[in-house]
């Protein structure tokens, strides 16, 4: 068994960015573009769509031109989009600290970077490939951003702007490191000394009117204004003026010399990125680990590298099994989170209500807690996954525990339940105090009573439907980042879910006001509103219980 | 280079994390026909001595030599004449058995490749998956399509990481005839694994690593005469457990940060 060699081979290949990995953009653009269109029949649904919800916005919105009521004025866009730009960066590179800005997927650190490249070459290629994915998402931004430019100046200046970014805030971080590595602290104390200078010099000359907040933007817009930040804002200015011009024509001069800004601003990041490739896959690896820990547990939940085993929860009594399940749920979110963290989350939680009702008028408060608090519930159901969402490769295991499907559905969608009904008790009780009102506490008690039923049957409406669809969360296949399939799953879930709400309100209420109506206490009205309210996240719960049971571990694990 | 000239020459690597040393000073040569085994405990180096070997990881210190070109200076030359299969290949789930072929072969420059490609996967059983996504194989079929993109630019030092996981028994015997196969054709392998069995069976040479040391480097006849007094009914697992002491590993001391 062999294979003759291949009839002859090139020498190496030397270029900016070899053929193979030109190659490789192409075909990775082209498997993602495949696998939306002619992937597994219910992700195919969800893509097309997801594709179709897109094109109903963005066709009539390129065909008859953005609307132009409430656009961004021109001359406002030119002053504020460099400085925006700049920040941006500055909070970029202050992040990133002396990590390199490049990162890998595991499959490309397993066959790319053993193959015939430099490493120039292998980094050349990363921002390549990054170029297509910012075209996209400057394409759906620029139908959403109102500016006196037509759509495709719009676009043009999104993606130029959003690459300035991403090689501007890298440039920065790699040139402080390597001003660092080079003339250590000395150096970075000139230099910030020297940044100090600056912004002092155009600080103080204008007026920095202190006692007067609403001179505040004529003061920011002197100081825009000024020598010091117009020479700094130079170079994005071609950026600005591409996304406003006003024809598509008048545009492209513009593009082309944002287009060389930010190729020399690539040029100074690969020149300056002294990362070896070793530490860009060190890097990305962490990376992909926080963002699966992510995935896992929620999208508020990061990996908490300080909270190893010591960190303990007792375990809840066993409850036919729900108990150990959930036990295992809250101990992961405790553990990504970390005791800091969580703490400081709650105060958050309680802090900002209590800050923000006192200046409210005390009549409007049970209104908007009756909207802010299901509000609430609505997206950390999306932001928390710590039940079947989060368990995708475990499901082999869930199947085998010696459980009923029930204890199983329960044990797994409680711990979501329960961390969105504590997180909105916390919202409730910082309202409650600070408004200082016995009716708000009283109102606030009764919307938090509403929360749990509501809670309860958002987080089994989410697990029915990944059980039916499930997917995995975008991490190593960030193809692109673009994914209508997704889009399409929000939508339908999102409808679902307000179908369902709006539905039970419906039905729960109706008892309610007929007992009410025909003269019956207000106990009786809201035992039989809470009696249909359980009914339906009970029918809701039997729908996940099937799900599960019919869940096919075989089949139903997209990679 | 000359007749002699080793295809792979390791002096002195070195790997070292902070205060966690690795690899220690390892130096070998691989000369074309020969099959190396690397053999340890886990965290003995093995993996880390093999990723430095493709240009994952830096060496700390020493040189690596692939084929005459020195890794360090000139990485494309030297990673052209090496092909590297991981433990568990992470392939690009997006894209075909076919377009990975097509990859590798526009990546190495290689023309008129597309025979050599089809008959590649007729070997490894897979012309069947040919158009199949990478993400819908199974992890066996997903070793044989590393396997086979490592072999189709013809390299002449191939490193294998605990090749056989994953592979059923044919799977493993046509991956074991295909290494013989290929060192007999003049390519030089390093094959890590914890089966020493199949080490005996298919290896010509044996690097013993601990605690990131190599311990014995040389013939397997070679180590029997060493630490097992040249007894023939000696196995390669009594030679081992003699070379290491069958000491502790490092396991759980540290964990590799790589």
């Amino acid at each position: 068994m062999t294979a003759a060699p291949p009839d002859s081979r090139q020498g190496p290949d030397r270029s900016v960015l070899p053929r193979g990995l030109r190659r490789l953009i192409v075909l990775r653009y082209r498997g993602t573009m495949r696998r939306m269109l002619f992937g597994s029949g219910k992700q195919r649904a969800f893509g097309l769509l997801g594709l179709g919800l897109m094109s109903l916005y963005l066709i009539p919105t390129i065909a008859s031109g953005r609307s132009r009521s409430g656009h961004i004025p021109t001359d406002q866009a030119l002053l504020w989009l460099p400085v925006f730009v700049v920040l941006i960066v500055a909070v970029q590179a202050a992040f990133r600290g002396r990590r390199s800005g490049f990162s890998f997927l595991p499959s490309e650190i397993d066959l790319v970077i053993p193959g015939p490249f430099s490493r120039r070459q292998l980094l050349v290629y990363q921002l390549a490939y990054q170029s297509g994915p910012t075209i996209l998402m400057a394409a759906w931004l620029a139908a959403f951003v109102r500016s006196e430019g037509t759509y495709l100046a719009t676009v043009l200046g999104i993606a130029l702007t959003a690459q300035c970014v991403m090689v501007g805030g890298g440039m920065v971080a790699c040139g402080a490191g390597w001003l660092l590595a080079r003339r250590g602290w000395p150096l970075a104390v000139a230099s910030a000394s020297t940044l100090a200078v600056v912004a002092w010099v155009a600080w103080h000359a204008e007026d920095f009117p202190a006692t007067a907040p609403s001179l505040w933007l004529d003061w920011a817009t002197r100081v825009r204004r000024s020598e010091v930040i117009e020479a700094l804002c130079l170079p994005l200015l071609a950026h600005a003026r591409t996304m406003v011009a006003a024809s598509t024509l008048d545009a492209l001069p513009w593009a082309a010399a944002a287009l060389g800004v930010n190729a020399g601003l690539a040029a100074a990041h690969l020149a300056l990125d002294r990362s070896e490739i070793e530490s860009i896959v060190s890097s990305s690896q962490k990376r992909i680990r926080a963002q699966q820990a992510a995935a896992r547990m929620g999208a508020l939940m990061v990996t908490n590298p300080g909270a190893g085993s010591r960190w303990r929860l007792p375990l809840p009594p066993r409850m036919g099994g729900v108990g150990p399940l959930m036990w295992r749920q809250w101990l992961t979110v405790y553990r990504g989170l970390g005791p800091i963290t969580l703490g400081i989350v709650a105060t958050a939680l309680m802090g900002i209500p209590a800050w923000v009702i006192k200046f409210l008028p005390v009549e409007s408060i049970p209104a908007m807690l009756m909207v802010v608090l299901p509000a609430v519930c609505f997206a950390l159901s999306l932001l928390t996954s710590c039940d079947f969402r989060g368990d995708l490769d475990h499901m082999a295991w869930l199947k085998s525990l010696p459980l009923t499907p029930s204890a199983i559905v329960a044990g797994q969608t409680a711990s979501s339940a329960v961390v969105i009904v504590l997180a909105v008790t916390l919202a409730a009780a910082g309202a409650c105090l600070g408004s200082g009102s016995g009716s708000v506490c009283l109102v606030a008690a009764g919307v938090l009573a509403g929360c749990v039923p509501i809670a309860a049957a958002l987080i089994v409406i989410e697990n029915t439907v990944f059980l039916v669809a499930p997917t995995r969360p975008m991490t190593q296949q960030a193809a692109g980042g673009f994914d209508p399939s997704r889009v399409g799953r929000h939508f339908v879930v999102t409808m679902f879910k307000i179908a369902c709400i709006g539905g039970t309100a419906v039905l729960a209420g109706a008892p309610v006001g007929l007992i009410l109506w025909a003269g019956g206490g207000v106990v009786a009205a809201s035992v039989a509103g809470c009696g249909v309210l359980a009914g339906v996240v009970g029918l809701l719960f039997f729908a996940c219980v099937r799900a599960f049971r019919a869940f096919d571990v075989s089949a139903d694990l997209p990679a | 280079m000359t007749e002699t000239s080793p295809l792979l020459s390791v002096r002195g690597f070195s790997k070292t994390y902070k205060d966690f040393v690795a690899v220690r000073d390892l130096s070998l040569d691989l000369h074309p026909g020969d099959i190396m085994a690397l053999v340890g405990h886990n965290g003995a180096g093995k993996t880390t001595t093999l990723r430095a070997v493709c240009g994952i990881l830096t060496p700390s210190a020493g040189t690596i030599v692939i084929n005459g070109h020195d890794l360090a200076a000139d990485p494309i030359a030297a990673k052209s004449a090496m092909a590297y299969v991981p433990d568990d290949p992470r392939l690009f789930d997006a894209l075909t058995v076919w377009e990975h072929l097509r990859f590798v072969a526009s990546a190495y420059g290689l023309r008129g490749w597309e025979p050599a490609a089809e008959r590649l996967l007729e070997d490894f059983e897979l012309t069947p998956k040919r158009d199949r996504l990478t993400m819908e194989l199974s992890r066996g079929m997903r070793q044989k399509v590393a396997v086979a993109c490592a072999y189709l630019h013809d390299p002449r030092v191939i490193l294998f990481d605990e090749p056989l996981t994953g592979l059923d028994p044919p799977g493993i015997r046509r991956l074991k005839d295909s290494i013989t196969r290929r060192a007999g054709e003049g390519a030089a392998i390093v094959f890590s694994s914890h089966l020493l069995g199949v080490v005996e069976d298919l290896c010509t040479r044996v690097l013993i690593m601990s605690r990131g040391a190599a311990r014995f480097s040389g013939t397997i006849a070679q180590a029997r005469e060493r630490f097992a007094g040249g007894s023939g009914h000696a196995t390669l697992e009594d030679v081992y457990f003699s070379a290491t002491g069958g000491d502790d590993p490092r396991d759980g001391e540290r964990e590799n940060p790589s």
